[in-house]
């Protein structure tokens, strides 16, 4: 829950910016040091506002667990975002929240979790990911299947590749990779994040998927899900739509009378699937 | 409920006699429309009531075009009275509640300006030829909802009081007598004959009992994709709609502090839902116009519990695409094909 005390609902918290990571060409995390006590749970939105430009909403990719620093990974598309590129260390943002329900990690309790995630959608899958480490043993296994276009695209790649493979050796974690079109480096699967699907060592009916990417990837992502025998209900997918108040009130964010900003920002399928437009 | 009668002539002496303590806010008729505008001892006398709902929303006073939301604005020292909001008006007065107060977040600037005004509604006299709101449950009259309700009678008001504010507005009782309930049977009558008027300005569109209830789950009707062609998408139906309550934060903070806008916007405007990638779920104009009504007859009923449009006309009488809601409607419900247009409006 957020600040109730907060008397001013739309008055951020100010953060300065402690650095910048480049991701990939696109995308950026930013890192950044709260002025206030702030903490989340994975899957939570934050609304992040660079002074004078604007406001947009972005699922926290650091661990929920570490609050003195929080990091945000965004790719430029827009106004808000290609300010969110210009930052550097010692600017000073804003941020309000948390918003939204967190990943409902109870209903994933003794079942094999399957994350997919493309792109920056990897970013909330990050912060899920840490939290699903921290109570490991609740889970039956988890497998992460990441995907991005080219190995340059690639968002954490180094702590993909350097430390969270080997967390394999030790727990029933595993990984399978792919890019859309490979380098000649490149050691891990060739082909859309989809065909990490195929041939998946997961017992469907205990197992639940979550899925985040660009909105064509979560589409067939949940077509091949739905194909291999999930149940729409153990499908959760992290639906983006545009954003203003955050706080249900100013109705840019509905997908038919569900408000993504507090009724999600995560949905099972079956909970929106015969709405218009769900895949905007 | 206590209700009290006032002649005319006491009624403009009671407004008189609290502008010092209140800021008023009255109806005043130009070109046969009424239009709110503050009271003062100058226009006191030319203040016009009960004859048809104003022109502007009521919710333009608690939630105003452009306001700035951050830092919220103070609370102001002198209370608010506005006089002359029909129970349509009313009805959306408690959308915006359900929005902007009776939830988990409060709007801070709707919030003080709630608490600092007081709502005197009046019966509707004169319904417009564009008034529906039989069509969506509601009487010309609240039976609750306001501070105080006037019933314009020949020689004076009836004087409903609705709370306690609307009680203390009225404290000193010199100038206000009980009503007695031989006159309360005459102002009955005058009400159901005004809400047989409105029963028969809307029989022709065949609109069913409960719009809610019955509307289309089927978004996919080809019926969609043909209404909407007089809509030019000026954002004119949801600007002065009295219920729609979309707006988007504009940022002009600056270094030292955080500066924030809440401005209106429509959903039949192209930017509302599209994101920076340039998607959008409604890119095409008749999804966001099937979104409009989806939202009123449907959605907020999901959200809020009660039905998003208050029958007030006001959509009806502002389109330049000459648009009449309630042939849109005849045409979802009928599954008909016909022309949603009309000619003119009659006022009064």
């Amino acid at each position: 829950m957020s600040d109730m005390n907060q008397s001013n609902i739309y008055e951020p918290i100010r953060c300065t910016v402690d650095g910048v990571i480049e991701e990939s060409p696109a995308i950026k995390t930013i890192v950044l040091i709260p002025e206030k006590q702030f903490s989340f749970e994975a899957g939570q939105f934050i609304s992040m506002t660079v002074p004078d430009v604007g406001e947009a909403p972005f699922t926290p990719s650091s661990s929920p667990f570490k609050t003195e620093k929080i990091e945000v990974t965004v790719m430029k598309t827009g106004l808000v975002t290609g300010a969110i590129h210009a930052l550097k260390k010692g600017d000073v943002v804003g941020i309000r929240g948390p918003y939204g329900k967190p990943y409902p990690l109870e209903n994933f309790a003794g079942k094999e979790v399957l994350l997919v995630g493309g792109g920056v959608g990897l970013a909330p899958l990050r912060s899920l990911f840490f939290s699903l480490l921290h109570t490991i043993n609740a889970y039956e296994k988890i497998t992460f299947c990441c995907g991005a276009k080219t190995p340059a695209d690639y968002i954490y790649k180094n702590q993909i590749l350097d430390e969270w493979l080997r967390y394999s050796e030790k727990m029933p974690v595993s990984f399978r990779i792919t890019v859309d079109k490979k380098d000649e480096g490149w050691n891990f699967m060739e082909g859309l994040v989809t065909t990490t699907l195929d041939n998946l060592d997961i017992k469907i009916s205990n197992s639940v998927a979550v899925v985040c990417g660009p909105p064509v990837m979560m589409r067939f992502t949940t077509l091949k899900l739905l194909d291999l025998g999930y149940s729409d209900s153990d499908i959760y997918l992290s639906m983006e739509r545009k954003m203003y108040c955050a706080v249900g009130h100013c109705r840019h964010c509905l997908i038919g009378p569900y408000f993504v900003c507090k009724d999600g920002p995560v949905f099972t399928y079956n909970a929106i699937r015969n709405e218009p437009s769900v895949w905007a | 409920m206590n209700t009290y009668f006032i002649e005319k002539k006491r009624w403009f002496d009671f407004l008189e006699g609290n502008l010092d303590n209140y800021s008023i806010i009255a109806p005043f008729s130009y070109n046969d429309a009424l239009i709110y505008e503050p009271l003062s001892l100058m226009n006191l006398d030319r203040a016009v009531f009960g004859i048809v709902r104003p022109v502007q929303p009521l919710k333009s006073f608690f939630f105003p075009f452009k306001e700035r939301v951050v830092p919220e604005i103070l609370e102001q020292e002198k209370q608010t009275v506005i006089i002359g909001a029909a129970n349509c008006d009313l009805s959306a007065l408690r959308i915006l509640d359900s929005v902007f107060l009776n939830q988990e977040y409060k709007d801070p600037n709707y919030r003080a300006r709630r608490q600092n005004t007081t709502v005197v509604s009046i019966d509707c006299a004169n319904p417009l030829s564009v008034c529906f709101c039989d069509a969506v449950g509601l009487k010309p009259y609240p039976d609750d909802g306001f501070d105080l309700n006037l019933s314009i009678m020949e020689n004076g008001f009836f004087v409903d009081v609705g709370s306690k504010k609307g009680e203390n507005l009225i404290s000193n009782k010199d100038l206000f007598r009980p009503a007695k309930d031989i006159e309360i049977e005459e102002r009955n009558k005058i009400r159901s004959r005004v809400g047989s008027t409105i029963v028969s300005y809307n029989e022709s569109f065949h609109l069913p009992r409960n719009i809610s209830e019955e509307f289309p789950e089927n978004f996919a009707s080809k019926i969609w994709e043909k209404i909407w062609q007089r809509c030019v998408q000026c954002g004119g139906c949801t600007s002065i709609c009295p219920s729609c309550v979309c707006f988007f934060l504009e940022d002009t903070s600056n270094r030292e502090r955080f500066i924030k806008n809440k401005i209106y916007d429509s959903c039949l405007l192209p930017g509302y839902a599209r994101m920076a990638s340039g998607l959008s779920p409604r890119p095409l104009l008749w999804e966001r116009y099937r979104n409009r009504f989806a939202c009123k007859y449907s959605y907020i009923v999901s959200n809020y519990g009660r039905i998003g449009c208050t029958g007030c006309g006001r959509c009806i009488a502002g389109c330049p695409g000459k648009i009449d809601k309630r042939k849109v409607l005849r045409n979802i419900f009928l599954q008909k094909d016909e022309d949603v247009g009309y000619e003119s409006v009659k006022y009064l």
